[in-house]
């Protein structure tokens, strides 16, 4: 393994639960994340030498997961084998307390639209508003704005 | 502060907490393994339309098509039909890709990147569109000219028919699903500019 490969699957271990937590709130099921995660990593890879020109990786790295998500082609399934991850927990399937929590949290986002889920995924994480907006080009007044929009909507179903 | 706008902070606060828990539960995984960035690392990113080996191999399939109309002593306006729709259709395959780098297209922000699909799939709804008109008019001018020579057969039509049904049908659907994909553009970038 050469240098950048190394730094490469460094990088995707230190950022692997934040691919993971993106790929769950956007799939039905388990063989989805697996073939969005999959999808997510040869984006990164094929898209690594431009990035490092750039500067926050935090930023590149939901760029990427979160255009895979939103755009993708999902007629066209990956051929070939698919991988699956190395995880000994199911999101769908498990039911203790831990697992019911985290049920009720992805029921409370997936009511959401596509986009207002990418960007309550992003508030969730802890990201500035400018880091938002860095991600999805648009600017801190519309983050702000679509904020706002997006809790007035969760309050709506709450009631 | 109300009491409403009291319960919806509580509530975006408990899924804060709950998003952080789950992060946590998810840390504590192995999630990726070698060999599936390794995988990740030899794959090649998914093609918006056509791959990279179509072009070549839908030359040399017209070629021999071609090639293989003149040994048979085919019609003209067989192989002819043939050539101008290459001339046609693959100058418009590098149009419709204009501007497209796939491997890098995900690196920008969600709403300049949903844009250059956008753009992408409105090219390739035209070039569908304009493949699905070509492949009709070549059927009914075939049909036509054939019935005015009185040499078209019974199997002749028939196969003329599945062929048609086959071409326009084929057609219809990648239509139908491009636009499909092109709303869903149009409704991320409506909402994402909202506020713009």
């Amino acid at each position: 393994m050469d240098n950048k490969e190394q730094t490469f699957t460094q990088l995707v271990r230190e950022h692997k639960s934040t691919i993971y937590s993106v790929c769950y709130m956007f799939s039905k099921d388990t063989d989805e994340i697996d073939d969005l995660f999959q999808e997510i990593l040869i984006r990164l890879w094929k898209g690594y030498d431009s990035f490092r020109a750039e500067s926050d990786v935090r930023t590149w790295i939901y760029r990427v997961a979160l255009n895979c998500c939103l755009n993708a082609d999902k007629k066209k399934r990956r051929g070939g084998e698919r991988v699956p991850l190395s995880l000994d927990i199911d999101p769908f399937e498990d039911t203790n307390d831990r697992a019911l929590q985290t049920k009720r949290l992805y029921a409370r986002i997936n009511q959401l639209g596509l986009v207002d889920r990418a960007i309550i995924l992003l508030w969730l994480e802890g990201l500035s508003y400018e880091e938002i907006g860095a991600i999805m080009g648009i600017s801190v007044k519309n983050v702000s704005f679509q904020l706002h929009r997006i809790k007035e909507e969760l309050k709506k179903s709450h009631l | 502060m109300n009491k409403e706008e009291f319960n919806i902070n509580q509530e975006l606060e408990q899924m804060r907490q709950d998003y952080a828990d789950l992060k946590e539960r998810f840390d504590k995984q192995q999630i990726v393994n070698d060999y599936l960035i390794q995988k990740a690392m030899n794959s090649d990113v998914r093609r918006l339309f056509l791959s990279k080996r179509t072009v070549p191999l839908g030359i040399a399939v017209l070629v021999v098509a071609v090639i293989l109309s003149f040994v048979q002593g085919y019609e003209w306006w067989l192989p002819v039909s043939l050539i101008i729709y290459a001339l046609l259709f693959f100058p418009g395959v590098f149009w419709a890709y204009k501007g497209v780098r796939e491997e890098e297209l995900y690196n920008g922000d969600v709403l300049s990147t949903t844009e250059t699909l956008r753009k992408f799939k409105k090219r390739y709804i035209a070039l569908v569109t304009g493949s699905c008109l070509y492949f009709f008019a070549f059927v009914i001018l075939a049909t036509i000219y054939m019935t005015s020579l009185n040499i078209s057969t019974e199997l002749m039509w028939r196969r003329g028919i599945f062929i048609a049904i086959l071409c326009v049908g084929t057609l219809t659907l990648e239509y139908v699903y491009a636009k499909r994909l092109l709303k869903s553009c149009d409704d991320i970038i409506n909402r994402l500019r909202m506020k713009e």
